[in-house]
């Protein structure tokens, strides 16, 4: 059996396991086809290398995952309902760990993280209820004409930002690796993803309730500036997912980096006022999340935290730390009664 | 004024007092286990010891341990 963490974000579906392997592809999905022409003799790290989408069959539909701007009209989700499942997160996890995996047939123990704010909303039970359902069991399809399935035997749902801190602290055999101290010590984490805002603290290995807050004061804020820059500036606004694309491949250009400065402020005053009078008391401050990547709001939060960490791939992190902790499911399978789901 | 403070009890509790001399090499163990109690649990630690208790219960947990114990903890913050 296999651990996997899974951070379905919503910019981009991120899977790792225990190994630090890890695959990301935009959370986008839509109904199209690729020109045979273009899928010839592509192997997987030329797929990538190309962006182009994977093509998922499930039963009779067929879907496209991933890059699929270019190939088909993406169904945007950005309802917290989507992570109950549905044939468009079934494309995106099946597409993911297919990357993750290649082709085959895998067992595997999963931790999952959600937002912040969906596991403190009134009806969080139901949604990690939902989001068990939906992951315990068979995932079965072709991916790019391959067969592959992925049979989850455990499921542990966790906030996406205890990934960073496990990324952080966890070696591979899912066990505490830094200092005790470490563990004792005061440690918030950041997360700027696509349309959240996560901050998490912890010590002790307790949750420190005053300092964990989510936000919807994402990146989207920044592609939201972008589109109204580019409707004044050329008469022509692309949508959230256009905007973020140009962002990643245009962060240079003046119109970006106005966008990015925006979305930093806001990003900036509401980490300030969730962790303000702890800031000093921190052993570290771990940045983490798709956010993190774009230089301008990075640079902002290191300056506002000087004892901030960013981990080599802020983007998959929280995956790569989740699939730590699973690693963990696995043991209490072993050691726990038999048969037991987690 | 009332009486302030806890009862006596009925009966005048019976003191024992032992002195051990223990062999650093022969009862290493033992003098390891009574080092490693927190202050003022040795005397409950030799009347569980007598009843044929189990003497892990008073050593404090070492600290691998705590840290694991508290790692699972923080996986199931979420669990229903």
């Amino acid at each position: 059996m296999i651990a996997i963490g899974i951070d379905p974000g919503f910019g981009n579906f991120k899977i790792a396991d225990a190994e630090g392997r890890v695959a990301a592809l935009p959370s986008t999905v839509g109904v199209g086809e690729i020109a045979p022409a273009l899928e010839t003799g592509l192997g997987r790290r030329r797929r990538e290398a190309s962006r182009l989408p994977d093509r998922v069959r499930l039963g009779n539909l067929s879907y496209l995952a991933g890059e699929v701007e270019r190939y088909a009209r993406p169904a945007d989700r950005l309802d917290m309902d989507r992570f109950g499942g549905g044939p468009e997160m079934e494309a995106l996890l099946l597409a993911a760990a297919f990357r993750l995996l290649g082709e085959g047939e895998f067992e595997a123990a999963a931790s999952v993280g959600l937002p912040v704010h969906v596991l403190r909303a009134p009806d969080a039970a139901e949604t990690v209820a939902s989001v068990r359902r939906w992951l315990i069991g068979e995932h079965r399809g072709e991916v790019n004409g391959r067969p592959f399935a992925l049979r989850i035997r455990a499921v542990r749902v966790l906030a996406q930002p205890l990934g960073a801190f496990f990324a952080w602290g966890l070696d591979g055999s899912g066990r505490w690796a830094r200092p005790a101290a470490d563990f004792k010590a005061r440690v918030a984490v950041i997360d700027v993803g696509f349309n959240t805002l996560d901050i998490f603290a912890v010590e002790a290995g307790e949750v420190i309730q005053r300092f964990t807050q989510g936000g919807t004061v994402g990146v989207r804020r920044a592609a939201e500036r972008l589109a109204d820059l580019m409707r004044a500036q050329r008469g022509w606004a692309p949508s959230l997912r256009e905007a973020d694309a140009w962002l990643r491949g245009n962060g240079e250009e003046e119109i970006s980096r106005q966008a990015l400065e925006t979305a930093a402020s806001e990003i900036v005053t509401f980490c300030e006022q969730a962790l303000g009078d702890t800031a000093p008391l921190l052993r570290a401050v771990l940045l983490t999340g798709g956010g993190v990547a774009f230089a301008p709001i990075r640079e902002r939060l290191m300056r506002r935290f000087p004892n901030a960490v960013v981990p080599a791939d802020p983007v998959t992190a929280n995956a790569l730390g989740l699939a730590r902790f699973a690693v963990r499911l696995i043991r209490e399978r072993k050691d726990g009664p038999a048969g037991a789901e987690a | 004024m009332g009486r302030r403070g806890r009862r006596p009890k009925p009966q005048r509790p019976v003191r024992v007092v032992i002195t051990l001399s223990l062999d650093p090499l022969r009862d290493g163990d033992l003098v390891e286990l009574l080092s490693r109690v927190p202050f003022g649990a040795r005397a409950a630690l030799v009347k569980a010891a007598l009843r044929g208790a189990d003497l892990r219960a008073f050593l404090p947990i070492p600290e691998e341990e705590a840290i694991e114990a508290a790692l699972d903890r923080l996986g199931e913050i979420f669990e229903a």
